[in-house]
């Protein structure tokens, strides 16, 4: 039984996973930058549903819009203020700016609240429900759902709106596109605006969770990483595989072996996997470095 | 004497007066002679800092941080700037030195200057554990930087696991053992301050050896094009696997230096991420090509972060966010460094071995 739930709250952190390294791949794949700072992102995120939470009584599911919006407008500043200016530069240059922007981000939010652990309880959430025999709380149904809807919402846009075929033009031709009138910049920064958007969708659902503290998202920032590149390079559905092997292995190791080097045991295999199956666990993707 | 055809002395003076740049740089010989005699003058006043009568230990705690950031920001650079070798999990290796000096020396009575050597070898292992597949399977660039991103997390994770070994999270205290040299303790805390500074040239010596002879040369023409490096005859994947073990040796040496000095380590001093980017840090704001680099970020950003971290009252965090901003920053308006700013110069150029 204990296999079962550990399956199942597996799920649940693949599913978060999922919808934050969808932010990721889309930049990476339209941009080609590797955007350290989609944790602290997260993290910025779940502290405005907190401020939200405690100053206006906000339901954080309820807040979703506001959040949304809110963090697709960052996402659009950062990208013109910063991310745009390092494009034809130097590789480290890409690297290390959103290197910089995940410390600040992270350690202003230390500054101002503190490393206390903050928590935004929502009732209804805690409740837990018993499925087949699995006990899962309300919560992690609500992540597991919203993910899926947001991650095939994500493919939608991307693939049956203007603007998403836009966007797709803008990374796989730039010149291309450029001549066909799309205006790649702001496509760069549309993706850059979704991308980080998606870590505030992904900030809503982890909110009754997880408690918020200014470490909260490093975990998930990096574990969207190994996502990313175990699922395959611009790959959507992919990466939500990979998201759910990740986040299983990670549930079933914690559950039966060693809580303390679940961690420890992802990092390791995505070593192993990287080094022998440079392109991802399912092939098929482009090394753009 | 015929092999060297186009040493500048025998060409004739008219085509040299139009030659931009000269083809045998001299080195740090090339130093401009004052500058050479601040220099000295600098160095000799950091060298007699603690016989200055009633001098606070503070001020020496700072530049004993200076040199060890500076260690290991050159140590970074060997791999990170010459090579292109982007790692941001260099704690990986400072902290394996500092657990394999700390945990022989306080199970087995080993001396840590012993336990250093080890620590070395530790941590060149895992170098070339990591290295050599990346390397073998054209793992490079941003991948590479990922892979170092994982590596730095397994150590951490490991280290704060596998309590029966390293107690974890709650971090090892070494005794002290009062005045024993043998033992890396000294009957006063000045010492420590010798000990780093030498440590910091032997460094600072190295990369500058490494840059100037053939070793560096290779790894600049691996770093700029991989492809014809390897046609041109470079034994492209043994090259950068020297270089990342030669790196990785230096930071466990300095990671040894913190157990001794501090006499407690836990993970998150030694192994933490954080400590792998500000490594990153004083080689970047520096300017990671040169062997100066780090130490010119070091001397910038240690006083910094300690004056911030002691006079806003502890407000936790601000010195690592101004980090985080000061990265951002630097990376817009001055991505090759402070350094960076001399290298058009062809005699400022050889000077720091750009």
């Amino acid at each position: 039984m204990t296999f079962a739930s550990a399956i199942a709250s597996g799920i649940a952190l693949g599913a978060v996973y999922a919808l934050v390294a969808a932010g990721l791949n889309l930049v990476f794949g339209v941009t080609k930058i590797i955007n350290f700072a989609q944790g602290a992102l997260l993290t910025v995120a779940l502290y405005g549903i907190y401020l939200l939470h405690v100053h206006t009584g906000l339901n954080p599911y309820l807040a979703l819009p506001v959040v949304v919006v809110g963090m697709g407008a960052l996402g659009y500043l950062i990208h013109i203020g910063l991310i745009e200016r390092v494009l034809g530069k130097e590789r480290v240059s890409q690297l290390l700016i959103t290197f910089g922007l995940a410390m600040a981000l992270k350690h202003v939010c230390l500054v101002i609240w503190g490393p206390d652990h903050r928590s935004v309880n929502v009732a209804f959430a805690e409740e837990v429900v018993d499925l087949f025999g699995v006990r899962i709380t309300v919560a992690s149904l609500i992540a597991v759902a919203g993910s899926a809807l947001t991650v095939g919402f994500l493919y939608v846009f991307l693939h049956r709106t203007r603007v998403g075929v836009a966007i797709r033009a803008a990374a796989q031709q730039p010149e291309s596109a450029e001549l066909a009138g799309i205006d790649v910049r702001r496509m760069y920064a549309l993706a850059f605006a979704v991308g980080t958007a998606l870590a505030g969708v992904g900030a809503v659902l982890i909110a009754p969770i997880y408690a918020i503290q200014p470490d909260v998202g490093d975990t998930f920032g990096v574990m969207a990483f190994l996502v990313v590149i175990l699922g395959g390079l611009g790959s959507v559905f992919g990466a939500a595989a990979a998201a759910m092997i990740i986040g299983v292995a990670q549930s079933v190791f914690a559950t039966m072996v060693n809580v303390q080097m679940s961690t420890a045991f992802v990092f390791l295999g995505f070593i192993v996997v990287m080094i022998t199956r440079p392109n991802g666990l399912f092939g098929r993707t482009a090394r753009v470095a | 004497m015929s092999a060297r055809v186009s040493t500048p002395a025998v060409r004739d003076t008219a085509e040299l007066a139009r030659r931009p740049t000269r083809l045998l740089s001299r080195g740090i010989a090339d130093t401009p002679l004052p500058v050479a005699v601040l220099v000295g003058v600098v160095l000799l006043v950091a060298a007699s800092l603690p016989l200055f009568p009633g001098i606070p230990f503070y001020y020496l705690q700072v530049g004993i941080l200076i040199f060890w950031y500076a260690m290991l920001g050159t140590s970074w650079s060997i791999a990170g700037g010459y090579g292109g070798m982007h790692s941001i999990g260099h704690a990986a290796f400072v902290g394996a030195g500092a657990y394999t000096s700390t945990l022989l020396y306080v199970h087995y009575d080993l001396s840590p200057w012993l336990g250093m050597v080890a620590g070395m070898a530790v941590a060149v292992l895992l170098a070339m554990l990591v290295g050599y597949p990346c390397f073998r399977f054209g793992i490079r660039g941003d991948y590479f930087a990922l892979v170092t991103v994982a590596l730095g997390q397994v150590a951490y994770e490991v280290a704060n696991g596998a309590t029966g070994l390293t107690r974890g999270s709650q971090g090892i205290p070494l005794p002290y053992a009062g005045a024993s040299p043998w033992e890396f303790q000294f009957a006063q805390r000045s010492t420590f301050y010798y000990v780093a500074m030498a440590m910091w040239l032997v460094v600072l010596v190295v990369a500058y050896r490494v840059r100037r002879g053939g070793l560096g040369s290779q790894l600049v023409a691996v770093r700029d094009d991989e492809v014809a490096a390897a046609r041109g005859g470079i034994d492209v994947s043994g090259r950068k696997l020297t270089a990342l073990a030669l790196s990785a040796a230096i930071a466990a040496a300095a990671g040894t230096f913190y157990a001794q000095f501090i006499l407690f380590i836990d993970p998150g001093s030694v192994f933490g991420i954080t400590l792998s980017v500000q490594i990153v840090l004083m080689a970047v704001l520096g300017g990671m090509n040169s062997y100066l680099g780090a130490t010119v970020g070091a001397l910038l950003l240690v006083p910094l972060s300690q004056y911030l971290s002691t006079s806003l009252g502890g407000l936790p965090g601000v010195d690592l966010a101004i980090y985080g901003a000061v990265l951002v920053v630097l990376v817009l308006y001055m991505p090759f460094g402070i350094l960076g700013l001399l290298r058009r110069s062809p005699r400022w150029r050889s000077v720091i071995a750009w």
